[in-house]
């Protein structure tokens, strides 16, 4: 076990409004700062030795100062890859040109594409965006850079998880990468959710396609788990993030995404803690949360949705969640789009 | 005699030109990638022009690479005929 990572959420702007997207576009976009990225990077490579940074967002290329974090990222040896929509795929392009240190030092760039066609994926993250991240793929392909496409799955789009996965392999991706939607809490949530059993056979759908393929198919955290005292990444200390605010928190899941009362899932402020006494702070929330997850096993208060580990630590940590029967869901509901309260939503029920 | 009308391009395909004049076609039904060297990037361009027929697109790569008008119109054809082939461009 090592800290393996660190991912930086660089900014909340971004050009789309997706309709999985955690975000709140209705909120004044926030900057991750250079001064902490450097401070953070300097500490983990000194304290950890760890090598590979994660740009993610909001979208990463609309940081104002994108360049000298790509600068940060080579003075301290750092490699990286970065999640982009693909919009802005020329600019980063040029800046990755600039300096062959960056170019040398980047791993992969991981292109978020919600659909195996143009229709399916432009009707959640809007028009145009599927050629945008063609575009991209065709400029990796030739420029000889890896890259990874990777789709949130969700009721509109789990009819396409084999066709998606050919297209990656044809494509050329490096791999193709299958993440569980997670609840935003607005109307939204109504024409994306799935009930825990079709989550389950979207995941075995998933898991035959990886067996398939010669590409490698992966799954991010979030699906579902037969055994309920699932340690993730975060959990394991190999991955840390860093919020858009400079805070170590549990994992990119969480972070920005409101809470009732405090945000418990918030280690400390990287700007004034040092990354050794956020960590251990961290290692607090980690234990009293796996506490709280042996405390409900014991008790047999595990439901189905339990087994779905971002899904108990959301429930965990007050934030929009599912629940079964749904019977918190209503509390999940939150103001978005640009101040209009939400529909209500009726959640999945499944027995 | 009036000139062959061009082809059109097919709305299923993807351009992107490269900043050493070729570019890349992606086929998004086939995810096929295909290659332009700067004389096909022209013609592709070409193709949007509603004005433009086989020979003056000839005449353009001329003055662009040193070539004579009766090989590049020959390239033009072939080009053309090639994309047709590879469902890249539309017939007129």
């Amino acid at each position: 076990m090592a800290v393996t990572w660190i991912a930086f959420h660089l900014t909340d702007r971004c050009q789309l409004d997706c309709q999985h997207c955690l975000r709140d576009p209705g909120q004044k976009p926030k900057d991750l700062s250079l001064a902490t990225i450097r401070k953070v990077l300097g500490e983990a490579r000194r304290l950890y030795s760890t090598k590979q940074v994660a740009l993610t967002g909001g979208e990463p290329t609309l940081h104002p100062e994108l360049e000298g974090v790509l600068d940060a990222i080579v003075e301290h040896d750092f490699t990286w890859h970065v999640v982009t929509n693909g919009r802005r795929f020329e600019q980063l392009l040029g800046l990755v040109h600039d300096d062959p240190a960056r170019r040398a030092r980047l791993t992969a760039v991981n292109l978020s594409l919600d659909g195996a066609d143009e229709a399916t994926h432009d009707t959640i993250r809007g028009k145009g965006s599927f050629r945008d991240v063609m575009k991209a793929v065709t400029l990796c392909a030739a420029h000889g850079i890896p890259f990874v496409l990777q789709m949130v799955l969700n009721a509109r789009n789990v009819h396409q998880i084999e066709a998606f996965g050919l297209m990656a392999a044809e494509l050329g991706a490096t791999r193709a990468s299958f993440s569980m939607l997670q609840a935003t809490g607005t109307h939204h949530d109504e024409a994306l959710a799935l009930p825990p059993r079709a989550w389950q056979n979207a995941q075995h759908r998933v898991e035959r396609l990886a067996a398939v393929l010669t590409l490698p198919v992966t799954m991010p955290e979030g699906f579902y788990r037969e055994q309920p005292f699932h340690v993730c990444e975060p959990m394991k200390s190999e991955l840390l993030h860093v919020d858009v605010e400079g805070r170590l928190n549990l994992c990119c899941q969480h972070a920005g995404v409101p809470s009732e009362g405090p945000a418990r899932d918030v280690a400390a402020d990287l700007t004034t803690t040092s990354l050794l006494e956020a960590h251990r702070r961290l290692l607090g929330i980690i234990h009293e949360t796996q506490a709280a997850k042996l405390a409900a096993m014991a008790e047999g208060s595990l439901g189905t949705w339990d087994h779905f580990p971002c899904n108990w630590c959301m429930k965990h940590f007050d934030k929009p969640h599912w629940t079964d029967e749904g019977a918190r869901g209503p509390e999940a509901q939150r103001e978005r789009w640009r101040g209009a309260w939400a529909k209500k939503v009726v959640l999945p029920v499944v027995r | 005699m009036t000139e062959p009308r061009l082809p059109r391009p097919n709305p299923q395909v993807l351009f992107t030109e490269l900043d050493d004049g070729t570019g890349v076609l992606l086929h998004l039904d086939t995810k096929f990638y295909f290659t332009l060297n700067p004389s096909a990037v022209i013609v592709w361009k070409s193709l949007a022009e509603p004005t433009s027929g086989p020979s003056a697109i000839a005449e353009r790569i001329t003055k662009l690479f040193r070539v004579d008008h009766e090989t590049a119109a020959r390239d033009v054809d072939n080009v053309l005929g090639e994309m047709l082939e590879d469902g890249l461009v539309l017939p007129a």
